[in-house]
Order: C-alpha cells, then structure tokens, then sequence
C-alpha cells in the first residue's frame, strides 16, 4: 500500500470516526489518569491492623497510625453493632484473611474464640518467650484451634489505652490476635507492646 | 343520562377493606418520614422532651445549620454526587452499548452472550473473589472501587435489549439505507427514541448508587472517599453532636439527636426531588414487556 493510499484510509476514518475516537480516547485517559494506585499493599507503612468495635474517631486514628507506625483499618463490628453491619464486616475480615492483607487485629472476645478455632491466629507461646513479652499486667487469652489438641496462647486482653480511649474506640472486652500467617511477625510484636504500654 | 351500575355488597365490602388496607399502607410509610422531619424542625427543648410524635412543636433550624457548617458533609456529599454521576453515567454507557448488539438479529453469538451474561445474575463468585479481583486491579481504596463493579448490570441490559427490540427494523434499515453505520443507528435512531428506558435504568442506577454504602464499607477505608450515606451510619452510631463538633450556643445534648434526623434529610432530599421528573418514564420503562405483539 503507498503512502497516499494509507493517508487516504486515514483520512476516511478520521472523517468518520472523529468523535468516537476523541471521546474513547478522553475516557480511556480519564480512566486511567483517575485511578490512583490504591490496593492494601501500597499503603504508607507495611504494617496494617484492623480494629473491630463500635466506633473510631478518623481525626485522631491518623495520630496512632503515626505513632504506632501502623495502617489502620476500622471496621465496626460487635455485640453493640448493627448485625448487618457486623455481618459485612466480618465479612470483609475472611476476605481480608484470604488475602493476608493483615497483620495484628482487634477484636470482640465473642470474634476472637470463633476466629481462633478456625486457625486464624498465631500461637503467641514462642513469641512472647522469644521477645520477653512476658508481662504480669497483661492477660493472655489460651484456647485451641480445631488444628490443635490442647491450648495454645492466641490472644492478649487489650487494657486500657488512652490513645484509643482519645479516639473513642472501646476497648472493654477486645482482644489482640496476630495473623497466623503474617511475614512481618516482629513488627507485630512492637505494635503488641506498643498498644498495650498505654502510651 | 349517567347510568351506575349498582354494585354488589361483595364488591363494596371488598372496596372498604381495599381502601383501609391502602390507608394503612400509606401511613406506615409516610410516618417515619414525617416523624424524622417534625424532629429535625422542632424547638430542641420539646425533643429533648420526647414530646414530638408526629407534627414539629416550635421551630428550629438549628440542626440544618449546624450540618451545613460541617465540612465532612460536604465533602461526603461530593462524593456520593460523584458516584452517582459517574457511575449512573457509565452504567447507561456499558448498558446501551450492550444492549444494542445483543438486540440486533444478525449478531452471532448473539445466544451464547446472552447465556453468559444471564448466568452471572443466577450465580456470583461472591464477596472474597471480588475483593481479591478489586485489590488486584488496585482500585481498592479509590473511587473506582465503587463505581466500575457496579458499570453494568445485567436486569437492565435485558430490559434495554427488550426495548431496542421493539423499535421497529425498517427504522434502521431505512438509516442504513440513508449511510448510516452501526454506531450511527445507535446514537442517531435507537437513542433518541429510548428515552423512556435510559431514564429508567438511569433512575435505578442513580437510586442504586446514592443509597449504597456496602462497596464503601468493603473496599473504602480511607473516609475522605466515603459517600454520604457512610457518614449517616457513623452518625447513627456514634453520638452526633461529638461527631459534628461543637453547635455553637446551642446546648449540645438537645441538637445531637436532631442532628441525625437532619442528616438524613439531607442525604435523601436530592433523590426524592429527582424522582417526580421521571416518574412518567419510569412508569413506561416498567411496561416494557408487559405485552408481547
């Protein structure tokens, strides 16, 4: 084909098809240019937490991610929740799972043992031997999984916690679980102690 | 002369009971509106009283303002006006675009589409292969997360399929005739005559999308993209005169629970007022089908 003859074919398509072309192209770039790169792994700390209840205040939930070098992720879920709300929360959190795009979460007691038997946690005993977490004032939450014959330490009583409280979390009755497949275990651990210095 | 035909005492009891039930239907669903506007209008002393039960006792509109002071309504409102533009807009788009193939004879593979798109409707992956599909598209977290899921929906393409049906073929072929290509039937013949079931599914999508708030639930952690309707639910959770900030001068136990009447006004107001404008398409567009010729 010579040039002419292409110039030609252009041409009669630009003559044709001008408009759908233009406006292809515009949504094509719009699409684009307005997805900004979201997805949990892309988050400002490679740590993320999901904390169950009531309520968190979102103002004062940047500070703790500040502080706590921590993404937060608030999902209201409980025995106090709406159980619609709950259920999509839950929901979101077997997703989340399958996805392990968690590493410590928060949750009701009631959550925690049902999650817990499921092998959702990680066993803490090694853990807390291995990092002197041992500590008198913290309760730690023993149960076993189906995958397990006796009990194993899979949880730690959340106490009181004046950043939380500053954000109006409740903290009565929740538990801290770390994900059982988590690859960032140490960062898991500083966020345990940092969560329950009360700080 | 005007005749009346004498009706039975069947058919009069059956009228009475008709009309009380119909009655009765009307106020179950007119009382809570009415009730969440009375609140929110009401002098705050007599809601604090718990004395408002149907009609506004005094006057305020101290709520309103105090709502409308807020930026985080405002920015909520943008968003939720943004889901629903966009998505309603796409959604006619991917629908129309859809749709018209699939209603022209000479497209094969017309049957097999048609048994692909249905299927989804009966049987869906679910929620976790959706999250993990979101994430791994990296819209989680954006406001694509909300509108592209929702770009097309299979009920209104076969509703629209339906309707692109009942134009008449001599129409395009006349187009056809006339130099007109495929895009050009569409756009020049089909559309402006489908008017009544673009404002259809328009209606549904844009009714759809205001009231969402599961998408952003699911895959909106950030609050600066939530939509209104997520801002309501916090709201309703959490005691709205803390969330609201400070009502200035205003004793702030007395606005709080004024607060979430208003808001919701606010939130549902838009899409109340929309609806009387296409109500004389909406009614159309539900015939469609009703009669086969």
């Amino acid at each position: 084909m010579d040039k002419t003859a292409l110039k030609n074919k252009l041409e009669n398509y630009w003559y044709h098809h001008k408009w759908y072309t233009i406006i292809g192209v515009m949504i094509i770039i719009a699409i684009i240019g307005s997805t900004a790169v979201g997805g949990i792994k892309s988050k400002k700390y490679g740590f993320n937490a999901i904390l169950m209840g009531i309520y968190l205040d979102d103002s004062k939930k940047a500070q703790i991610e500040e502080r706590g070098k921590v993404n937060i992720e608030f999902l209201p879920a409980g025995k106090d929740v709406d159980n619609e709300l709950s259920s999509i929360s839950l929901q979101k959190v077997i997703a989340m799972t399958t996805m392990g795009s968690y590493d410590v979460i928060i949750l009701d007691r009631e959550f925690f043992y049902d999650y817990a038997k499921q092998g959702f946690f990680l066993k803490l005993d090694d853990v807390i031997a291995k990092n002197n977490l041992k500590d008198n004032s913290l309760k730690y939450i023993r149960t076993n999984s189906s995958l397990d014959s006796k009990e194993y330490t899979y949880g730690i009583e959340l106490k009181k916690n004046n950043s939380l409280e500053n954000a109006q979390y409740d903290v009565k009755d929740k538990v801290i679980g770390i994900y059982a497949k988590t690859k960032v275990a140490d960062k898991a651990v500083n966020f345990i102690n940092f969560i329950t210095a009360n700080k | 002369m005007k005749t009346k035909i004498k009706e039975s005492l069947g058919e009069r009891i059956y009228l009475i009971v008709t009309v009380v039930f119909l009655i009765l239907c009307v106020i179950i669903t007119l009382y809570p509106f009415i009730y969440v506007v009375s609140m929110s209008i009401s002098d705050p002393i007599y809601v604090a009283q718990q004395s408002v039960w149907l009609f506004p006792k005094g006057f305020s509109i101290e709520a309103y303002k105090t709502v409308f002071q807020n930026k985080e309504v405002w920015h909520s409102y943008y968003n939720t006006i943004w889901y629903t533009v966009v998505g309603t807009a796409l959604n006619i788009f991917m629908t129309v675009i859809t749709a018209y193939p699939l209603s022209r004879k000479v497209f094969s593979g017309k049957k097999f589409f048609n048994l692909f798109m249905i299927f989804t409707m009966f049987f869906s992956g679910g929620l976790i292969p959706l999250f993990i599909l979101i994430n791994n598209l990296k819209i989680y977290d954006t406001k694509w997360a909300i509108v592209l899921p929702a770009a097309l929906s299979v009920w209104n393409v076969l509703i629209t399929k339906t309707f692109f049906q009942s134009i008449p073929e001599s129409l395009q072929e006349s187009a056809k005739i006339d130099g007109c290509n495929d895009l050009g039937v569409l756009f020049k013949i089909i559309l402006p005559l489908s008017m009544p079931i673009i404002a259809v599914i328009g209606l549904f999508s844009a009714v759809g999308f205001w009231n969402s708030y599961f998408s952003a639930l699911i895959y909106l952690p950030n609050p600066a993209n939530h939509p209104l309707q997520m801002y309501l639910m916090k709201v309703v959770i959490q005691n709205s005169s803390e969330l609201m900030g400070a009502a200035r001068g205003v004793n702030r136990s007395m606005v709080g629970a004024q607060i979430k009447y208003a808001i919701i006004i606010v939130s549902i107001l838009p899409i109340v007022c929309v609806y009387p404008f296409l109500q004389k398409y909406f009614i159309k567009g539900v015939m469609i089908g009703a009669i086969k010729e």
